[in-house]
């Protein structure tokens, strides 16, 4: 039945969806119908009610359902199949006709239909598709101000709501942003009586604390930290919101005086963080699941210090893949963050993953052009991508492919991958007889996809915002009530974007290869090098060796480390323009890599750093595998040679012994310091040895437990696809 | 100009915070232990990783003095006193297992690389420690080296075996902030183990002692050669009788030089002995413990 189940709900769904032609109104209604349908029941463990399941059809509040108004058709067909000859058929008839409507009504048509409006064909949407770049559509990433959440509570959201809309009595935004705080009191509410049905059924008396926790905050703001935690959870539940901001600030206050009154041990905070922990575990968000503490700009340093420690030994006992929990540096810093960031990182947590404020904070202020009080209010989501809290959106939906773009100009615009034309004829290798027309070949077989990226990004907030207010999220977002205006309709202050930018430093590698070895050396003509990569170095393996010796990125060498500075800011400029003309406020790279860089590589040929043919590209703003060979401080000294106003995130993934970081602590603490404090961004740590990885490939049974950093997210290594286990081997693990 | 064989960054064990190491080709000991014996002959030397070679035979082909010979039944055989360190082969060798250790370079060179880790010293109490092979042995090369370091106002460490004569003694020692000397063996040992007797190293340290100098005393020991209780008293004996001394380190014997012996054509006389384990290790570090 439960197929039945699901297929009344996308009839009712529907007919709510058409009831109602103002989108604000559409929302609110969908939404008033969608939560308490989405909601997933309470398992006996749960110290922290929230979690949620989307159905075939509804709204999807972030990126959840994925864009927007969502349709699953393959779920749909497959239920009717299943059920082919049992349903009534007039029925069946109304649940086709639901099928047919949402074909041309679901976001996405309507977003295909506008960029085909101007465009000749659709980019590819992933990495298996041909193309240089690639291109989907979702909202994603924008973090909330969930602290103003926790200290207004639903009825300071509604007051205020109230007192614009005595202003404006007109504007449909504001009677349905009510309509948006009942869902989220109707999900405490649904939970309460959960609570006390499981109290009932279980004798357990958290449920008991739960059930009056849940009742509390639908009436008043939070006054505890359980109370806190619990609106803030099922808020994020129901919004999609997948990224839970300055949890240390929000709930900071709260933690300190449940503490100091003897209400709340540290103990019992714990467990409730883990409670939440482990229903971030079981949504499964790997790439997102962002929590951050520490930082400049909060307003109660103290009291959010210590939950940050608190936070921290959650996560060291958690030992999971989420949160991807990340702590800002700063200069001053309470040095008891600072170290304990350290330990917990030195026990194999990959977390939390730590941000310089002292390089960002002035790069965040430059690229988004905005002031050093607005750029406190970065944040890292998802793999590394910025957003500011609050105040802007983020969303990198493409992905772009140098060290493809470079492939296809040795190739007069074909991939010989799958044999077939992606590019325009920039020219033949013959004429390209200075390296600046190389470069220009390069820069112009790049540019058509980066402005088609660049509109298609432009074009998924367009339609989003001409179907719907994103209520929940503008709930929360700066300007939005102030103005009456939905995120994406001119709510939100900063409409920014970024994009993802994979195998930039293979891509430099190689130039510097071809720089070097063709034109300045005269070791090989172009022909011939593009000779030895079309035939993966078969029969050119003194060649190939000349060309792993040529300089690379990642040991402090200018020649080298000039190249990866003049792609980067190439393809960060050119990004920047292309965002500047299709209307976005700001469209930025970022260099931050889930696993893309090893899957990209996999549709590659051989290319001049010396990779092999579907070898794993270099990882975010790291060196080519295993090319940094001149110690710790050079990589860093290199990575931090690049503009950090140029992008909008960038990942720094490095290793260290568990042997070193015991045995020589205090130096790798000095080390990373000084990265922080002298112009780097960021730091993934992983700290594992060469041989536990081997040692997992080989037994993966006796390795369930290791978490290994793979870019811009954590993974058990042991799950990983073989491909990537492998480049993750091969990266260079620093020792003494 | 000197001949360098290698620099290593973020270095933690030789000398305080972070360092980068200046490794300087050339010494006048002979110890059997030696873990760099790329450092002992004092010009630029070949070598070559016999088990990554798929004797293809290019190496023989580039050189000019036939130093590279491939044999009937394809084991590939090299007269290292031949050789001349031209590098030819080394470009040709598709699978990477020839090196030349040694290249020659200027104090500038050598202090361009070093000062790009200027902010991780400052950060750290660290600097630059030369070593090597024993770093007075290209002694003028590395007085250029010491006035450019103290020129750029860093923390210098020098490491040597100690066999220093007096003169070059007074110039060195007001340039180096920190030494590590090596203390290897006791009494007629010392001069069988290394080829040099005892009494050089002592009257350096003792020099040392009246300058001034701190050092750190740097003790390799190797089993069954030199962990004896007379070696042991001797090095109490001098942290007691040396206010200079402000450390005394255990250098345990490991088994990392052997490949690198074999791969310079040379036989390795500890080819059997494994490194010292950890518990040794601190069982020999109680024993040159001194309140």
């Amino acid at each position: 039945m439960e197929l039945m189940k699901e297929l009344n709900y996308v009839l009712e769904f529907t007919q709510v969806y058409r009831s109602e032609s103002d989108k604000y109104l559409r929302e609110a209604k969908c939404l008033k119908l969608q939560t308490p349908n989405i909601l997933v029941p309470l398992v006996e463990d749960d110290l922290i009610a929230g979690r949620m399941q989307h159905h075939w059809v509804g709204f999807s509040p972030q990126y959840g359902g994925l864009y927007t108004y969502f349709f699953h058709n393959d779920k749909v067909e497959e239920a009717l199949k299943e059920l082919e000859g049992t349903l009534e058929p007039e029925y069946e008839q109304r649940v086709r006709e639901a099928y047919d409507f949402w074909q041309q009504e679901k976001t996405v048509r309507h977003l295909q239909d506008r960029y085909l409006e101007t465009e000749d064909e659709l980019m590819g949407v992933g990495f298996r598709d041909p193309g240089i770049g690639n291109a989907g559509c979702r909202l994603a990433g924008t973090t909330v101000d969930l602290d103003k959440l926790v200290r207004l509570g639903l009825p300071g959201l509604r007051e205020e709501i109230d007192s614009y809309a005595q202003k404006e009595p007109e504007n449909t935004f504001y009677p349905a942003l009510q309509m948006t705080v009942d869902t989220i009191a109707d999900a405490c509410a649904a939970y309460e009586k959960q609570a006390l049905e499981m109290l009932e059924k279980t004798g357990k008396e958290h449920f008991s604390r739960m059930a009056q926790a849940l009742h509390n905050i639908q009436a008043q703001r939070p006054q505890t930290f359980l109370e806190g935690l619990q609106l803030m959870w099922v808020y994020s539940m129901i919004s999609d919101l997948m990224n839970y901001g300055r949890m240390d600030v929000y709930l900071g206050d709260l933690y300190v005086q449940d503490r100091d009154s003897g209400r709340l041990t540290e103990e019992e905070a714990i467990d409730l963080l883990t409670s939440m922990y482990r229903h971030m575990l079981r949504v499964y968000k790997i790439h997102d699941s962002r929590v951050i503490i520490g930082g400049r700009g909060r307003r109660n340093e103290k009291n959010a210090d210590e939950l940050a420690l608190v936070i921290m030994e959650v996560s060291r006992r958690f030992k999971e893949v989420v949160p991807q929990l990340t702590m800002r540096y700063y200069h001053g810093m309470d040095e008891r963050l600072y170290d304990k960031a350290l330990k917990v990182n030195a026990e194999g947590t990959t977390f939390p993953i730590i941000y310089s404020d002292e390089t960002n904070i002035p790069a965040v202020q430059k690229v988004y052009g905005v002031t050093e009080e607005e750029a406190e209010r970065y944040l890292p989501f998802g793999c590394g991508e910025y957003v500011m809290e609050g105040l802007s959106l983020g969303t990198p939906n493409n992905g772009i492919n140098l060290l493809k773009a470079l492939e296809v100009t040795l190739h007069r615009g074909m991939d010989l991958y799958w044999n077939m034309r992606i590019g325009e004829d920039t020219g033949a290798l013959e004429e390209m007889d200075t390296f600046e027309k190389l470069w220009d070949a390069y820069s112009r077989q790049l540019e058509p996809v980066v402005r088609h990226a660049a509109l298609y990004k432009k074009l998924n907030y367009d339609v989003a915002g001409e179907q719907a207010g994103y209520l929940h999220i503008s709930l929360l977002m700066d300007d939005c009530i102030a103005r009456g205006k939905g995120i994406l309709n001119g709510g939100v202050r900063y409409e920014n974007a970024s994009s993802e930018i994979f195998g930039i430093i293979s891509a430099s590698d190689s130039f510097t290869a071809i720089r070097k070895l063709v034109y300045d050396d005269h070791v090989f003509t172009l022909p011939q090098l593009v000779k030895m990569l079309d035939c993966d170095f078969e029969g050119y393996e003194k060649e190939r060796r000349i060309l792993l010796n040529a300089p690379k990125y990642g040991n402090d060498n200018d020649y080298a480390d000039e190249m990866a500075v003049r792609v980067f800011d190439h393809i960060a400029q050119m990004t920047i323009r292309a965002g500047q003309e299709v209307g976005l406020h700001r469209y930025n790279i970022v260099s931050v890599n889930n696993s893309m860089s090893a899957e990209c590589g996999v549709y590659c040929l051989a290319s001049a750093c010396g990779r092999h043919k579907g070898a794993p590209m270099s990882n975010g703003n790291g060196a080519s595998i295993g090319a940094d060979q001149n110690g710790i401080t050079s990589l860093l000294n290199s990575m931090s040679k690049i503009d950090p106003s140029e992008h909008v995130g960038v990942i720094h993934n490095i290793r260290f012994t568990k042997e070193m970081m015991k045995n020589s602590y205090e130096k790798v603490k000095a080390v990373l310091r000084t990265f922080y404090e002298n112009g780097g961004v960021q730091t993934n740590l992983a700290v594992v040895g060469r041989e536990d990885l081997e040692n997992a490939m080989k037994t993966p049974e006796r390795y369930q437990n290791l978490i290994i950093r793979v870019g811009g997210f954590s993974a058990r290594f042991v799950e990983l696809d073989p491909v990537i286990q492998n480049e993750i081997l091969l990266r260079t693990t620093y020792e003494s | 100009m000197g001949i360098v064989f290698d620099i290593q960054k973020f270095c933690v064990y030789d000398g305080p915070g972070i360092r980068t190491l200046v490794f300087l080709k050339g010494c006048m000991m002979r110890c059997p232990w030696c873990h760099n014996p790329e450092s002992l002959h004092p010009e630029p030397e070949l070598s070559c990783d016999f088990s990554k070679c798929v004797s293809c035979g290019s190496c023989a082909a580039a050189c000019p003095v036939q130093a590279h010979h491939i044999t009937e039944d394809g084991q590939h055989k090299i007269d290292f006193q031949k050789c001349i360190a031209c590098g030819k082969c080394v470009q040709e060798c598709p699978v990477g297992c020839l090196k030349i250790f040694g290249r020659e370079m200027t104090a500038r060179q050598v202090m361009d690389g070093v000062v790009k880790d200027r902010k991780y010293f400052a950060s750290s109490g660290g600097g630059v420690t030369f070593t090597g092979g024993e770093p007075t042995f290209q002694f003028p090369f590395l007085m250029e080296l010491l006035t450019a370091a103290k020129d750029e106002q860093l923390h210098v460490c020098l490491e040597t075996n100690g066999v220093i004569p007096h003169d070059r003694l007074q110039q060195l020692a007001p340039m180096a902030d920190l030494f590590l000397l090596d203390y290897k063996a006791t009494g007629e040992a010392h001069r069988s183990l290394t080829g040099i007797p005892e009494e050089r190293v002592l009257e350096t340290l003792a020099e040392l002692n009246r300058m001034g100098k701190p050092v750190i005393l740097r003790c390799p020991v190797i089993q069954g050669i030199n962990d004896n209780e007379e070696h042991f008293a001797a090095i109490r004996t001098l942290r007691k009788q040396y206010a200079c001394i402000r450390d005394a380190e255990i250098m345990a014997y490991h088994s990392s030089g052997l490949h690198k012996w074999k791969s310079l054509g040379v036989d390795y006389t500890l080819e059997k002995l494994k490194s010292a384990s950890p518990e040794m290790k601190k069982e020999w570090e109680a024993r040159i413990h001194v309140e």
